[in-house]
């Protein structure tokens, strides 16, 4: 799905089958529909599929309260609701996410209508989806003829998402196996990519780890969206380490991450902002 | 040591790839509760003793192809680090023993540490 594409749209990670409500019904049939199917709160539209509002658990007890639970929908929904477009990307979703702190967000095409919903859950769980679609597909590339010219993995990584933290450096290493490679250069490169990837996940928002591997070399390249290094020469240094303590506890966060990565390359070069990091590492094959 | 001598010297139980135990031929061991000592752990055909149970142990020992993990102070993983484990094909051992005499009753079983080539 991400041919040349930098980072995926709500489109590709939003739940299409979304459960709506129009503004006529009651409170008490909101209700209902939430209760079965074990959501906290869902768009309001009319019979367009128009969004017209969003209705929500909070709202459903206020009115429990004021014991009118017979009240139509229109009376006690949020009007003029935080949306997103289908073509907005995952990182704009993401800043409104953080902007609004709401728990989900109607997804809209260009006639307004929604089309989709779009929690913070959704992007984690669909990033893991699209990236475990993307292993399989280079796995099933890399089954190719062993005198291969070059080959490009490109994976997406998702922030703070530890379930699936370390599957691209995984694949990158199973590729590099398929191709036949040394022994130690799939070592070195897995270790690398690891670590990288893991970098991404514990201090970015997101980021890309693209692997480019050629008969000569494999340059692993790490991208992240996050707050950069402010002191490059001293993230360098053994030992230290920015991490917060759950990360500690995980077993990393021992500020060995980039010194390994070096210790692993032939060539290593970093760049950070405060708008994010790249990471450039080579390994030669020979 | 083969991972089903192992086995029999932490007393341990195995959860998964029990078949794998007696072929799998283990040189040396790394006790780590980081796993970025582990990562920069560069001999071949160890086992990973650690007393983390988090999904993140499996993954990092198949970046560096260990042989097996033990789990020691009779922790036992959730659910979602067996299915991995067995996904990746690494066995796991899990021993009552803590770290410092698993580490201490292999070592005196033959279990050495193996010199840089």
């Amino acid at each position: 799905m991400n041919n040349g594409q930098f980072f995926p749209k709500v489109a590709d990670v939003m739940t299409r089958e979304v459960i709506t409500i129009t503004s006529d019904s009651t409170v008490r049939q909101a209700k209902e529909i939430m209760r079965l199917n074990c959501i906290s709160g869902m768009p309001v539209v009319d019979q367009e599929k128009v969004l017209i509002g969003i209705i929500s658990v909070a709202d459903i007890i206020r009115v429990m309260e004021e014991n009118d639970l017979d009240a139509k929908v229109s009376k006690i929904m949020t009007t003029n609701p935080v949306f997103l477009r289908e073509q907005d990307t995952v990182g704009q979703a993401l800043s409104a996410n953080r902007q609004y702190k709401y728990g989900r967000f109607p997804v809209l095409d260009e006639k307004s209508r929604v089309v989709g919903i779009l929690t913070a859950s959704d992007i984690v769980a669909r990033l893991a989806q699209l990236l475990k679609i993307d292993q399989v597909e280079e796995h099933d590339e890399s089954k190719g003829p062993k005198d291969f010219t070059m080959q490009t993995i490109d994976f997406h990584i998702h922030g703070m998402n530890f379930e699936k933290a370390g599957e691209a450096a995984s694949t990158i290493k199973k590729i590099l196996t398929d191709l036949g490679l040394r022994k130690t250069v799939i070592r070195r490169a897995a270790i690398a990519a690891y670590d990288a990837e893991m970098n991404v996940v514990i201090h970015a928002y997101e980021g890309r780890l693209i692997a480019h591997i050629t008969p000569e070399d494999v340059t692993i390249k790490a991208m992240d969206i996050g707050p950069g290094i402010e002191d490059i020469s001293l993230a360098m240094q053994p030992g230290y380490s920015t991490a917060p303590d759950q990360i500690r506890r995980m077993g990393f966060g021992a500020g060995m991450g980039l010194p390994n990565i070096k210790k692993s390359a032939d060539e290593f070069s970093i760049e950070s902002s405060p708008r994010g990091t790249t990471l450039v590492i080579k390994i030669l094959v020979e | 040591m083969t991972l089903s001598e192992v086995m029999k010297v932490l007393k341990a139980t195995c959860l998964t790839w029990q078949c794998l135990l007696e072929e799998r031929n283990v040189q040396t061991a790394c006790g780590a509760d980081l796993l970025s000592d582990v990562l920069a752990h560069d001999k071949e055909k160890t086992i990973l003793l650690t007393g983390l149970i988090h999904p993140q142990v499996i993954r990092t020992a198949e970046i560096i192809d260990l042989v097996g993990v033990v789990f020691v102070r009779g922790k036992l993983p959730s659910q979602d680090v067996i299915k991995l484990a067995e996904a990746k094909g690494i066995p796991i051992l899990c021993t009552d023993y803590q770290m410092y005499e698993s580490c201490g009753l292999l070592y005196k079983a033959g279990l050495g540490v193996v010199s840089n080539e």
